[in-house]
C-alpha cells in the first residue's frame, strides 16, 4: 500500500521553548552549521605548517580560490576588503545547503497529532522505519536545512545588503555614495534612473532570499516526494542534483554579494576596474610589441 | 473558492512561469558559448557573466515556484 506524501510546511516548527522563546529546527542546524564551519577551519590550521596536511591544504585551496575570485571581480584593494563577507556568507551557505543530502534530516522526529489522520499520542519515529503507512505524513522533524527557512535567507540577503551600503558610504564617500541615487548633475534622466535603482537596491533583498529559499525548498520536497514516490535507486540522480544545487548557490549568493559591493562601490565616473586593468594590460601589451618590432627593424638593417 | 482549484492553480503558475526562464537561459548560454568559442583566451570572464546573467533569470522561476508553494502550502490550509 502506498505511503502517504510527507506533511510539508513553508514555516519551520518549534521543537522546544527557551523560556519564552521557540527554538525551530532550522535555527538549531543554522547555528550547528556555523560551528561546524568555524570548527573546520579552526582545527584544520590550528598546527599551521610549511608542508601542509591534507585538511590544511583543503582549507587553503578553498580561502585561495575565493580571495583570487574577489580580488578578479573587485579589484586588490577592496578585493580583501570584501573578502571576509563573501567567503562567509559562501561557507555558511554551503554548510546549509548540504545538510538537506545528509539522511536523517527531515526523517527523523516526532509524530505530530495535528496533522488529520494521524495517532494521537506522540511518539518518536527512526524515519520510515518505524513509521506505519497510515501516519507517514506526521512527522515533525527535528532537522531541517536551515536555507528552507525564509527566515534565515531574509536575514542573510539583509546582512549583505546593509554590509553593501555601508562599504559604500565607506569607501566614496557619503556625498558621493548619495549622488548615485539623487544624481543633480546628470539632468532629469539621470535623476530617474537614480531614484530607479533606490528602489531597486532593496528588491535585491527579495531577489537573493527568495532565489535561495525557492531553490533549496524546492529541492527539499522534490527529495522528500521523489523517496515516498520511486524506488531507492530511482531517487539517487536527486541527490546528486540536490548537492549540485546547494553548491551552486550557495556559490551565486556569495558572488551576486560580491558584484553588488563592488558596483555599490564604484561611482558613475569610472565603471569597471576590471575594464580599466583590461585596458591597461593591453596597452602594455601594444607598448612591448612596438619595441620588439622597432629593435627587430635595428638589427635587421 | 473552490478548494479543488488550488492544485491546479499551482501547477499552472509553475508550468507558465518557467516558459519564460527557460527561454531566456538559451538565449543567454548560446550567445555566450559562440563567444566562448571564439575567443577562447576570454573564456573565464565570458563564464562568470554568464553564470550571473542566468542566475537572474533563473530567479524569475524561483519567483513562480514560490507562488505556486504559497499557493499550495498556505491558503490550502488557510482556508
Amino acid at each position: 500500500m502506498l505511503w502517504k506524501l510527507p506533511n510539508i510546511g513553508v514555516p519551520s516548527d518549534a521543537l522546544f521553548y527557551i523560556g519564552p522563546f521557540p527554538v525551530y529546527n532550522t535555527l538549531l542546524l543554522s547555528i550547528v552549521s556555523a560551528l561546524i564551519v568555524l570548527g573546520f577551519f579552526y582545527f584544520a590550521t590550528r598546527k599551521a605548517s610549511i608542508i601542509p596536511t591534507p585538511i590544511q591544504n583543503l582549507v587553503e585551496w578553498v580561502t585561495e580560490t575565493l580571495l583570487h575570485l574577489c580580488e578578479e571581480v573587485a579589484g586588490k584593494v577592496n578585493g580583501r576588503r570584501f573578502f571576509p563577507w563573501v567567503a562567509s556568507i559562501f561557507l555558511l551557505v554551503l554548510m546549509a545547503n548540504w545538510w538537506e543530502v545528509i539522511p536523517g534530516v527531515e526523517t527523523i522526529g516526532t509524530i505530530n497529532h495535528e496533522v488529520p489522520g494521524c495517532p494521537a499520542h506522540p511518539q518518536t519515529v527512526l524515519g520510515i522505519f518505524l513509521v506505519d503507512h497510515a501516519s507517514s505524513n506526521c512527522i515533525t522533524p527535528w532537522l531541517r536545512p536551515p536555507s528552507t527557512d525564509l527566515n534565515f535567507t531574509i536575514a542573510l540577503a539583509i546582512i549583505s545588503f546593509v554590509a553593501t551600503q555601508w562599504y559604500g558610504f565607506k569607501i566614496l564617500g557619503w556625498r558621493l555614495q548619495l549622488g548615485r541615487y539623487f544624481s543633480v548633475r546628470e539632468g532629469p534622466m539621470g535623476l530617474v534612473v537614480g531614484l530607479l535603482e533606490l528602489i531597486l537596491e532593496p528588491l535585491r533583498i527579495l531577489s537573493l532570499s527568495f532565489r535561495l529559499f525557492g531553490n533549496l525548498f524546492a529541492g527539499d520536497v522534490l527529495l522528500l516526494v521523489i523517496a515516498f514516490l520511486v524506488p531507492f535507486v530511482g531517487a539517487i540522480p536527486f541527490y546528486f542534483l540536490e548537492l549540485f544545487v546547494g553548491f551552486i548557490q550557495a556559490f551565486v549568493f556569495a558572488f551576486l554579494t560580491l558584484i553588488f559591493m563592488t558596483l555599490g562601490t564604484t561611482s558613475h565616473g569610472h565603471e569597471d576596474p576590471e575594464e580599466e586593468h583590461a585596458a591597461e594590460t593591453a596597452h602594455a601589451t601594444h607598448q612591448r610589441a612596438e619595441v620588439a618590432l622597432s629593435h627587430g627593424e635595428k638589427s635587421a638593417s | 473558492m473552490n478548494p479543488q482549484f488550488f492544485e491546479l492553480a499551482a501547477a499552472l503558475a509553475i508550468g507558465l512561469g518557467a516558459i519564460g526562464p527557460g527561454i531566456g537561459i538559451g538565449l543567454i548560454a548560446g550567445p555566450a558559448l559562440n563567444a566562448m568559442g571564439r575567443n577562447p583566451e576570454a573564456a573565464g570572464i565570458i563564464r562568470t557573466n554568464m553564470i550571473l546573467a542566468i542566475v537572474f533569470a533563473e530567479a524569475v522561476s524561483i519567483y513562480a515556484l514560490v507562488v505556486a508553494l504559497i499557493i499550495l502550502f498556505v491558503t490550502a490550509n488557510v482556508k
